[in-house]
């Protein structure tokens, strides 16, 4: 928009530009000062010495800053391991969910066949029931497969295309392309493998970048399949191995190492984050036909 | 081509911790042929392969280190089982239930009364009535438990587990409070009228004024005698009152009788009163956390917690009798059961003989009368030394709810329609009760 | 490690199976006579469909069949027929008011949502220095474990030294109320938790709009400026129909997200007297209290509000969204 609105040129709308810029520097800066906020908390709280949350009056900077508590942290529990382990879910899971949700909300966006719009209803509905109750049962198929206890749980499923979520929204970023882009392409003799690799995926770039991340933080912070599915400590997650900071019965809760934790397994999503959402500013301007 | 070399680097990390595992387990495995046959009537001590026992509790960060400690010493010991840690203190409950649902669940887990009551009823759990009666082991004597303690686990007259900790709610006191205020500290005659004198001189504003004086500013209190938010229970008061929430029976639910209106009524005065801070307080700065600041001077708490070993000048004191001298305490009550279709039920069962004693020597308050021994004690814990007598003498008259198959459906009517209004809404009990009572009663049908 | 193996070896075998699957099921129905285009469609989401008949279907059913039993999870299963649903409709003092709280926090806490992260999302799609950084800032909020956001706005929602309570306190003073109890009183549970469903604004609900405002085409705005088409009138008539089918799956979204708000709740743990969310009957229904077979009716008729609200916004948005491939209507 912005670039669009430089465009227009007289020393009217330059100055309009200038005092639009501004205001929206104003408040986009003071609206990631509240989100930051909360941040400075949890970072706070993990430099504490004790990690009290009802501390009164609340010590902002903690003196000295315990540094350290992230290391401990991390050697408290296994947690070399438990990144391994979840490098391991993220990776299988990952690949095979981009792969399945994409071709998937392909199908559903491109073609019509008896019964399309039934199916997809039922996809969605798929989401609407509270997972308790859904809980026990499907328990019982992967234990049927003998497969509880291992990692198949959370990743083979994947391929299946899981996530309804991903493939309600790859198939309405399909649906926002022109119809003409395939119908050329066909014209031209490709074939749909062609169509989709080369015509399409292409074009919603965002939005599978978009689903990516979306995955990645899924399956790097998935909680409950992990703690019901894993049933030796060696292969817990790092996101389950948090949660032992959560104390017990008799025991407190360490909320520093609890946010220590919290900030080194939201790290990773952050960097990869901040690295692809420069994609999102140049997915389309390239792709030819739409502008 | 991203994918796969962080594949590799998983699999290398998991495999580095894998193996630094590995190492330490040979260790205890290695250690284990020496010790052979100490740890009681595995006769013979010759078995070929150990079984794996996986075991299953809520512990936390710190109590798994401790348990995996006695878990690597009895694995040593024993030459029939092998005990796999598996906990973690989230979402236990829903963890519990969908594994045990299927064939998949531990072999021992641990289990809370209210719990243990739900899955004896359920089938859920071995019963080991007649084990218990033909080992010769300290932790199956049946007659050394207090008998409260075995309760929530009795379904029907069969055993279904065994409580590893009984701790009776106790009273920790602020004894430099106290000492401030001029009052002695609390001793077995205290009823609920002492206790009242005690939390009003223990109750004062900004200006130095205690609530019993002329002028107190109830708005602008900076010190509560006492606190309360829904714990310690209402059904302590009531049964001190001498009053009961179930009947014996488990039928219905007495509480419109004057004993328990009164005990209610007392509850509602001092959650509501200006003995005990407003519950946007207790939100605020932390149930606990404000005895701990000495912003309260007393407060009820389970034996087991560290009020007395961590905070300065805290001792626990039996909690005050009823007005009619009646001792009763509630007794929070945890144990361990074994999975009714685990495959090795013989090992499993020595394994929770051996890891219930075991615990009865780690936590307070173990719940048999034997180890009941103020001088034994001591020496185990020695940072709670002080309060030991009076956890001890409480033992005798704690009590646990009455749980059953039912309870859940109970307790969640007699907290969200008559403890929740009065706690939050400022309710009176006179009023609900009418109103509760057949709710209360129905749940129980 | 053999664990890490086997599972990858069983990984690399489902695509396979899948594969083979979806041109069995290609040719066969092209046996059957459809169309090649039909044909591959059914083969492309033939994936799903499989995943869906062998973990979803028996879950779905199982939940469904439950709902007309008296179930405790581990005892004997019992038909009662429609029992479960009378009692919640008759008997139930927890059910009303919880059908009641949800709706009403889905009502509020969806608009805000929705239209919050739409303007969000335009701001963040402008190009001004920094913008890389200010895009990351307003994504942390999807990154944060929920446990630690629920502490966060424990905190917030403080009522003494709480920073919500001292930015509104004018306010209350306005109208002469004193700092209110946000979880305790019955009166603020509502208002809290459709406070703190703004939360929901940033992060994922930003990051999908943003993707979406990428994909307008800029010819149409500059041949709007041309036009001299205002900034709202490009807005009304150009972004929004663009991006309608986004918007689309952020409501449909949004209000699966609304009426099944869970953790939050469980974990701030107010007081019940306003009522608790649906989700959380069926947990409490169905983990403590153990009645499998109430919290499957409860969660049967939060499937179905959900189900009809979704239908409904389908069936309107033949009038509104906007699919550049005219294929769907």
């Amino acid at each position: 928009m912005a670039r669009s609105l430089a465009a227009g040129g007289g020393l009217g709308t330059r100055r309009m530009n200038a005092i639009k810029r501004a205001l929206i520097y104003i408040i986009v800066t003071f609206l990631a000062a509240v989100i930051l906020v909360p941040f400075f908390w949890m970072l706070s709280t993990a430099l504490q010495e004790k990690g009290d949350i009802f501390a009164w009056p609340p010590q902002w900077i903690p003196d000295p800053p315990q540094w350290r508590n992230f290391a401990e942290a991390w050697t408290a529990m296994p947690f070399n391991r438990y990144l391994g382990n979840t490098i391991f879910v993220v990776v299988l899971g990952i690949t095979a969910e981009l792969a399945s949700a994409t071709i998937v909300a392909y199908g559903f966006a491109r073609f019509r066949f008896p019964g399309s719009d039934l199916i997809f209803l039922i996809l969605l509905a798929t989401m609407m029931l509270p997972f308790h109750v859904t809980l026990i049962p499907t328990f019982l198929i992967w234990q049927h497969f003998g497969l509880v206890g291992e990692f198949d749980p959370l990743v083979l499923r994947a391929w299946t295309a899981w996530g309804p979520f991903y493939i309600f929204l790859l198939r309405q970023f399909f649906l926002t392309i022109p119809r003409e882009l395939d119908d050329a392409a066909e014209i031209d003799g490709a074939n749909t493998l062609q169509t989709f690799f080369l015509i399409m995926l292409p074009q919603i770039r965002p939005a599978l970048l978009a689903v990516a991340i979306f995955a990645f933080r899924g399956y790097w912070n998935d909680f409950l399949g992990p703690l019901i599915y894993l049933t030796d400590m060696k292969l817990y997650t790092m996101n389950v191995g948090m949660y032992f900071f959560m104390g017990g019965v008799n025991e407190a809760p360490q909320w520093n190492y609890l946010m220590a934790m919290s900030i080194i397994i939201a790290l990773p999503v952050v960097l990869l984050f901040f690295v692809a959402q420069r994609y999102f500013i140049e997915g389309i301007t390239f792709t030819g036909l739409k502008d | 081509m991203l994918a796969s070399v962080l594949l590799v680097i998983a699999l290398v990390l998991s495999a580095c911790g894998g193996g630094k595992n590995d190492n330490g387990a040979n260790g205890g495995n290695g250690g284990n042929a020496a010790n052979n046959g100490s740890s009681g009537n595995n006769s013979g001590g010759e078995p070929a392969q150990k079984v794996q026992i996986r075991l299953a509790t809520w512990a936390g960060a710190d109590e798994a280190k401790e348990l995996q400690a006695i878990l690597d010493d009895l694995n040593a010991k024993s030459g029939t089982y092998e005990i796999v840690q598996d906990s973690n203190p989230a979402e236990y409950d829903t963890r519990m239930i969908t594994q045990l649902s299927g064939d998949s669940g531990p072999d021992l887990f641990w289990v809370s009364a209210q719990r243990a009551a739900q899955f004896a009823a359920g089938g859920v759990m071995l019963d080991i009535t007649d084990r218990l009666a033909s080992a010769s082991h300290p932790a199956a004597d049946t007659n050394d438990y207090y008998e409260a303690s075995l309760g929530p686990f009795t379904h029907d007259g069969k055993i279904y587990g065994l409580p590893w900790l009984q701790q009776p709610v106790m009273m920790y006191v602020n004894k430099a409070l106290f000492d401030e205020a001029g009052l002695d500290y609390p001793d077995e005659s205290w009823t609920w009228n002492e206790f009242l004198d005690a939390a009003k001189k223990l109750t004062k504003d900004a200006n130095g004024k205690r609530a019993d004086e002329e002028g107190f500013d109830a708005n602008n209190t900076v010190q509560w005698g006492f606190t309360l938010n829904g714990w310690p229970p209402a059904q302590m008061f009531i049964w001190q009152n001498g009053g009961e929430v179930i009947t014996e029976d488990m039928k219905s639910s007495p509480i419109d009788t004057p004993e328990a209106k009164e005990a209610l009524n007392f509850y509602a005065d001092l959650v509501q009163g200006p003995l005990v801070p407003s519950q946007s307080i207790i939100r605020d700065r932390g149930f606990d956390q404000m005895f701990r600041n000495g912003q309260v001077a007393m407060f009820m708490g389970g034996a087991a917690d560290n009020l007395d070993s961590t905070v300065e000048n805290v001792q626990a004191f039996m909690v005050p009798a009823g007005p009619g001298g009646t001792h009763v305490t509630f007794g929070d009550i945890l144990g361990m059961g074994i999975n009714a279709k685990t495959k090795n039920p013989d090992a499993a069962f020595q394994a929770l003989l051996d890891l219930t004693d075991a615990i009865h020597h780690w936590k307070i308050m173990p719940p048999r009368k034997s180890l009941a021994d103020l001088e034994t004690l001591k020496e185990l814990h020695p940072n709670k030394a002080h309060s030991l007598e009076a956890i001890i003498a409480s033992m005798e008259y704690a009590r646990p709810y009455r749980y059953s198959e039912k309870y859940p459906d109970w307790d969640n009517i007699f907290w969200t329609q008559l403890m929740d209004p009065i706690i939050n809404a400022g309710a009176r009990p006179d009023d609900l009760i009418p109103k509760v009572k057949p709710l209360l009663d129905n749940a129980l049908q | 490690m053999e664990n890490h193996l086997a599972t990858l070896f069983r990984w690399l075998l489902v695509p396979v199976a899948l594969a083979v699957i979806a041109f069995l099921i290609y040719h066969l129905f092209r046996w059957f006579g459809w169309k090649k285009k039909q044909a591959m469609g059914l083969a492309l989401v033939s994936p799903w469909i499989v995943g869906f008949l062998i973990f979803t279907l028996y879950p779905l059913g199982d939940s469904l069949y439950l709902s007309f039993t008296k179930s405790s999870i581990f005892g004997k299963t019992e038909w009662v027929g429609l029992d479960n649903y009378i009692k919640l409709f008759t008997l139930d003092i927890e059910f009303w008011p919880s059908v009641r709280i949800t709706l009403l926090y889905a009502l509020f806490s969806l608009p805000i949502g929705v239209i919050g992260a739409l303007l969000i999302a335009m701001l963040l799609n402008n190009q001004i220095k920094g913008i890389g950084t200010f895009r990351t800032i307003y994504f942390l909020p999807a990154v944060l474990p929920e446990v630690a956001v629920a502490l966060l706005w424990r905190w917030m929602f403080n009522s003494e030294s709480g920073i919500l309570n001292y930015i509104l306190s004018p306010f209350f003073k306005l109208f002469g109320m004193g700092k209110p109890n946000w979880f305790g009183d019955p009166d603020f549970i509502l208002p809290a938790f459709i406070i703190m469903s703004v939360w929901g604004i940033f992060g994922t609900n930003t990051v999908v709009f943003l993707a979406g405002l990428q994909g307008v085409p800029r010819s149409l705005y500059e041949a709007a400026e041309i036009d001299g088409a205002s900034g709202f009138r490009k807005f009304l008539h150009i972004t929004v129909p663009q991006i309608s089918p986004v918007i689309l799956l952020q409501i449909v979204m949004g209000m699966i997200g609304a009426l099944q708000i869970f953790t939050i709740a469980m974990f701030v743990r107010p007081s019940t007297a306003a009522g608790k969310f649906m989700n959380q009957l069926v947990y409490e229904r169905g983990f403590t209290q153990m009645h499998m077979g109430e919290a499957s009716a409860i969660a049967w008729v939060l499937f179905l509000i959900i189900l009809v609200l979704t239908l409904l916004v389908f069936r309107s948005s033949p009038a509104w969204v906007h699919y550049e491939s005219d294929m769907k209507r």
